[in-house]
């Protein structure tokens, strides 16, 4: 068949958190890749909010340095303000046509904003939710990506005063008309977003009639620094601070008559980060969330609810308000305290409610012809979030079902990868390397120290006085060039970072703001861009250590910003230029854990074209899935296993290793020399932890009784016929979860878990009683809510329990004994059979996993990811990647979606045949060294050795290869002939001396 | 001496030497988590607790350091296999040493602190201010030991 050449590119339709996670990934696998936005910025809703939950990263100093990557990466283009008007062909080759709609703004914009200044056209600023105001030429927001401005052309009244001040720049032009343009890809990812419900469809509500009931979006804008009020919380009739605001959930969410049955996953826990942030700021103001069932279901997310109750003494009434109306300027909320079993009113001042998440797929299926499911959701295919009924096309995020950050974020990744797969003999066929222009020469002259100090929003600034800071670093020698601003990450500040270099001569670099953890290669980056070495770049931290952690001492801590940057001065003026070395990546990846994650993972990977050892602990693969007999939604975990394994087999790049483990572990990212049980020894790039959790066997509510068992237990009872009918059956919920002396977390699975078992236990026995004992029914999961509703119609009985209130109890002959806290009654149960919800607990083998790779576990007992939010699939030691139960409890969708992801984090890393190593390493001046060989006896990498120079002349030697840069040798070294370049003795008695310096 | 030339009420300042890998990712957690602490203490970041040459210490005490705190991570979970083996045989000797040389071993501290323990860490740094407080009240009460023996055997 004469097959037109696969093309080497990928369409990303949407330019939000899922958009910016796919391309990057993309693009550093080797696809050229385009992102096409309809705004005329990328960054989508996570550019909206102010803070994430549960860890309050402030959501902008996350992405910023992503969309400056994006905007930098030379296989990425970014294609705004436009939108997809057709799409043809296949697989391989599809064409899309593209309209990019006149903005009559030009390529020469530079982003000076002087046209916005003048336009005297004030429109409702979308980006704030349309509470501020922006002109009619104008860029959404400071950071946006790309600067250029666009032209509203709706609001635009043609006066031309824009045109008039940017005279000379010829960067208006009003006779640019909509501009069609045609693209070749292979493949197409759609990352639509979301819409959110209108509340006012709930009139008795009185969204739009009161001017104090917001939505969380609106919230989110009025409570962000970056928002239309600075971060000041005030209502908007009479300007007051409000004393109490209520936060009323599932505003249109597990509603069947609006139309949204399903839950929309994120509102429980951002309502939660939103009292926390106002309680921040005015702990004076009283809040209350409404609620029907707090789910607080992700990692971390229910220890941070426990906070929000304990420290901040948020209030959570379990009760859906039926109505709100206004008396004077008060906002009377009417519900019913369900633990209370009374109608109530209480008087407030703000009311914010959680409208439900609308799908936003008509493109989807009217472009793509993509199936969509009865909500308007993507039809998943073979369980799979990331698949779409046609071939080529994926999706990410919100497109498939509700999705926080982290999910959306795993889905992205999981989407390249997918895509690349698809595209993997085409790889690199369009893709470019990035280029930097040569590097100036440092040596011999003086140091021209330049500083950029973040405010990062309030991050920084509403503690540490930046200004003062500022004015104190411009008079220290040196430093020729210091200015403060917003953020320093921001494409904005990052454009301005080589322009002053240039200007003023500058050769070293200092930016004061976060970690150099997360954001060093951004700024070592941008310097490499004005062509300086990365290594004249010197970080200063007075956010992590100054600002975020003295929150109560504004005076000590700016004197402590002022002590740190001054240190960094000090340190600059002594750094040198380094050179790294290369070397060749081995192009193989190893994955520990063969459990459905782990096998997954394998495929994955070796779709992308690279090999790969897959190891297990256990004599056969399946893990955890080979105890199931039935899976949420309505799977069958045998015929899944069985699929997995003949693709794995099928595949023929898969090396399998059963029982057996990791023995021993050498070299670094790129090239690491593995040893196994097995006697094997083998080389691989990259290595990812897919080791799956167990069930926590109970000791308590009467495990090791008769008829008492687990849900897993229960399966396999189910599957042998194991009860009888007429039975009655008792569940119990957060069996060894929740509990904050043990395991805090919430084990997520449970609640779909045992609500899918009941219903089994009733298609089989018709007969029984069933009850399920709950906290909070957690059915977030696509098609969870709907099963919930459909149990409750199968006569099975909901419980609820409070532990604060009183526990359950299991007595010697299976009574259960239980405080309902909706009836307000004390109940006992003789069940026939007691099934207990047990925790999902870390596996037996994570603390030596943990051991042999040096990767860290959190307090939770899971492995620990780079970032939260944005880094779920890494860990921070590079080469390392996890995915699945390593990280935290998750069902078999969510853990297809990461193991998909984790193989485009390990694409990225082998896709290139050759990395740098390290350049901070250790060398000898010989002259001083006197073959003592101390140093060749602590380095752990054979590194330092003695090589002789003459007869009974022994001098150190550093082989640059092996060096990894810790420095030991130069602490050991007793005559200072051991360097430990960028860390070297003069720069850290340099800063030791700064810092102490009396002023 | 030290807890002469310091003021009744006086704010200890210390000096951290941190590694990157563990515990200055438990300061960057403890940050991200706002888990508060005394401002007393600056941290100068090193790739590696082996990185810690004793003459950094010695050179802090010079310069008027009043605490100085030196944390990697824990035995076995060093980055880089054994550097904080190293480094605890070196300030165990270290500690040895400065009571010869007139420090109060009060001053100084090893810790170890996983990336994962921001509470760890903001805690070993509000007992180490502690610490330091203690050895000044300490030193100065041995001070004025000091000054009335001569005056008794005058
Ligand atoms: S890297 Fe933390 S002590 Fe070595």
């Amino acid at each position: 068949m004469d097959k037109k050449r696969m093309s080497g590119s990928v369409l990303v339709i949407g330019g939000g958190i899922a958009g910016m996670a796919a391309s990057l990934d993309l693009a550093d696998m080797g696809y050229k890749t385009y992102i096409i936005e309809k705004t005329p910025s990328i960054g989508g809703t996570m550019s909206q909010l102010d803070k994430t939950f549960p860890t309050l990263d402030c959501a902008m100093c996350t992405m910023a340095p992503r969309m400056v990557d994006i905007s930098r990466h030379p296989n990425i283009e970014i294609i705004p303000y436009s939108v997809v008007e057709e799409v043809g062909g296949d697989i391989g080759n599809f064409n899309v046509k593209i309209r990019k709609m006149m903005s009559r703004v030009n390529d020469n914009c530079i982003g000076c904003g002087s046209c916005s200044e003048v336009c005297p056209v004030e429109v409702p600023n979308e980006y704030d939710e349309s509470s501020g105001i922006r002109k009619a030429i104008y860029s959404p927001f400071p950071q946006a990506v790309p600067k250029r401005y666009v032209i509203d052309t709706e609001h635009c009244i043609r006066c031309y005063k824009c045109v008039e001040a940017s005279e000379g720049k010829n960067c208006i032009d009003f006779s640019i008309k909509d501009e069609i343009i045609d693209l070749e890809v292979g493949a197409i990812i759609a990352v639509p977003g979301f819409d959110l419900w209108d509340p006012s469809l709930r009139p008795e509500l009185g969204y739009g009639e009161y001017p104090n009931v917001l939505t969380g979006i609106e919230f989110e804008r009025l409570i962000n620094a970056s928002g239309f009020t600075g971060g000041e919380i005030y209502r908007s009739d009479n300007e007051k601070t409000p004393k109490k605001i209520a936060f009323i959930q599932c505003v249109g969410s597990r509603d069947v008559k609006a139309g949204q049955p399903y839950c929309s996953r994120v509102c429980c826990m951002y309502a939660v980060k939103q009292c926390v942030l106002v309680k921040d700021h005015h702990p004076e103001i009283d809040c209350a969330i409404f609620y029907m069932d707090l789910r607080a279901f992700g990692k971390g997310q229910e220890e941070f609810y426990n906070r929000a109750k304990e420290e901040y003494g948020i209030r959570f009434i379990r009760g859906n308000p039926g109505e709100i109306y206004q008396a004077g300027t008060d906002l009377v909320v009417r519900f019913e305290d369900t633990t209370a079993s009374e109608p109530k009113e209480e008087k407030f001042d703000m009311v914010i409610l959680a409208n439900a998440i609308k799908p936003k797929n008509e493109m989807l299926a009217d472009m793509l012809g993509v199936e969509l499911d009865e909500d308007g959701f993507v039809q998943e295919q073979e369980n799979n979030p990331i698949l779409t009924s046609r071939k080529g096309v994926y999706v990410a995020g919100v497109a498939q079902a509700p999705r926080d950050i982290t999910d959306t974020v795993a889905t992205a990744s999981g989407a390249a990868a997918l895509a690349a797969a698809d595209l993997a003999s085409v790889r690199g066929t369009q893709a470019k390397e990035k280029e930097f222009p040569p590097e100036f020469d440092v040596s011999g002259q003086e140091p021209r120290i330049g500083v950029f100090i973040c405010h990062c929003g309030t991050n920084i600034a509403a503690t540490v006085d930046v200004e003062e800071v500022r004015d104190y670093i411009k008079t220290l020698p040196d430093v020729v060039f210091c200015d403060d601003v917003m953020y320093a990450c921001a494409e904005d500040s990052c454009t301005r970072i080589p322009e002053v270099i240039k200007e003023y001569k500058l050769n070293r670099f200092i930016v004061a703001s976060c970690t150099p953890r997360t954001h060093e290669p951004l700024f070592r980056e941008t310097c490499q861009g004005a062509g300086m070495n990365p290594y004249l770049f010197e970080f200063a931290n007075i956010r992590e250590n100054c600002s975020w952690v003295h929150h109560n001492y504004p005076k000590e801590a700016t004197e402590k910003a002022k002590e740190i940057i001054r240190a960094s001065v000090a340190r600059a003026r002594l750094l040198e230029p380094q050179q790294p070395g290369k070397i060749k990546v081995t192009q193989r990846a190893m994955v520990v854990g063969g459990g459905v994650s782990g096998m997954e993972a394998a495929y994955r990977i070796a779709r992308l074209g690279f090999e790969v050892v897959l190891i297990e602990r256990e004599k056969e693969l399946g893990g955890l899935l080979r105890r199931m007999h039935h899976m949420f939604p309505d799977m069958d975990p045998k015929e899944i296993l069985d699929e997995k394994i003949s693709k794995i087999e099928g595949e023929g790049k898969i090396e399998v290793h059963l029982e057996t483990k990791v023995e021993g572990l050498s070299g670094f990212v790129g090239n690491f020399d593995v040893k196994l049980s097995d006697g094997a020894e083998t080389k691989v790039g990259a290595i990812v932890i897919a080791a799956g959790c167990d069930e926590w066997k109970p000791d308590i509510y009467g495990y090791g009784q008769k008829d008492v068992y687990t849900q897993l237990e229960l399966q396999e009872l189910i599957a042998n016929d194991g009860l009888k009918d007429g039975e009655t059956v008792v569940m119990i919920q957060c069996v060894g979860s929740r509990e904050k002396e043990s395991r805090e977390y919430c084990s997520r699975v449970c609640c779909s878990e045992a609500i899918k078992n009941a219903l089994d236990v009733r298609k089989n026995y018709p007969n029984s009683d069933i009850y399920i004992l709950y906290r909070d029914i957690r059915t977030f999961a696509k098609g969870a809510e709907e099963m919930y509703r459909d149990a409750g119609l199968n006569r099975i009985h909901f419980i609820r329990y409070d532990i604060d209130v009183k526990r359950p109890n299991v007595d010697e002959n299976n009574v259960v004994h239980i405080y309902d806290t909706l009836l307000q009654e004390d109940k006992e149960i003789k069940a026939d059979k007691v099934i207990l919800s047990s925790a999902t607990v870390p596996g037996e083998g994570f603390e030596e996993l943990s051991k042999m790779f040096t990767l860290p576990l959190g307090q939770d007992g899971f492995f620990l990811e780079a970032h939260l939010k944005l880094r779920p699939l890494d860990f921070t030691s590079d080469g390392f990647f996890l995915c699945g139960t390593a990280q935290s409890p998750k069902d078999y969708i969510d853990n297809m979606a990461q193991a998909a992801g984790v193989s485009a984090r390990v694409g990225r890393l082998l896709a290139k045949k050759e990395m740098e190593t390290e350049a901070a390493i250790s060398v000898v001046k010989e002259e001083l060294c006197i073959g003592c060989g101390r140093c060749t006896k602590v380095c752990p990498y054979g590194a330092a050795t003695l090589v002789q120079r003459g007869f009974g002349v022994f001098k150190a030697n550093v082989n640059s290869a092996l060096c990894k840069g810790c420095g030991a040798c130069a602490a050991e070294c007793p005559t200072g002939a051991m360097e430990a370049r960028h860390f070297n003795d003069e720069e850290l008695y340099a800063v030791i001396d700064s810092i102490l310096q009396e002023v | 001496m030290w807890a002469e030339e310091r003021e009744e009420n006086f704010e200890p300042k210390i000096i951290a030497f941190i590694c990157n890998w563990c515990t200055y990712a438990a300061a960057d957690l403890a940050g991200v988590s706002r888990i508060q602490y005394l401002p007393n203490v600056r941290i100068i970041r090193v790739m590696c607790s082996g990185r810690v040459d004793p003459s950094f210490i010695v050179r802090a005490f010079l310069e008027g350091a009043d605490g100085v705190l030196v944390s990697g991570c824990w035995p076995g979970d060093c980055h880089y296999v054994s550097g904080n083996e190293e480094a605890k045989r070196r300030m165990d000797f270290l500690e040895k040493i400065l009571p010869m040389a007139g420090i109060n071993p009060k001053r100084f501290k090893l810790q170890w602190v996983s990336a994962s323990e921001g509470k760890a860490w903001a805690e070993s740094v509000d007992s180490m201010v502690e610490q330091v407080k203690t050895a000044y009240i300490e030193d100065k009460k041995k001070l004025e030991g000091l000054k009335n023996i001569p005056a008794a055997t005058a």
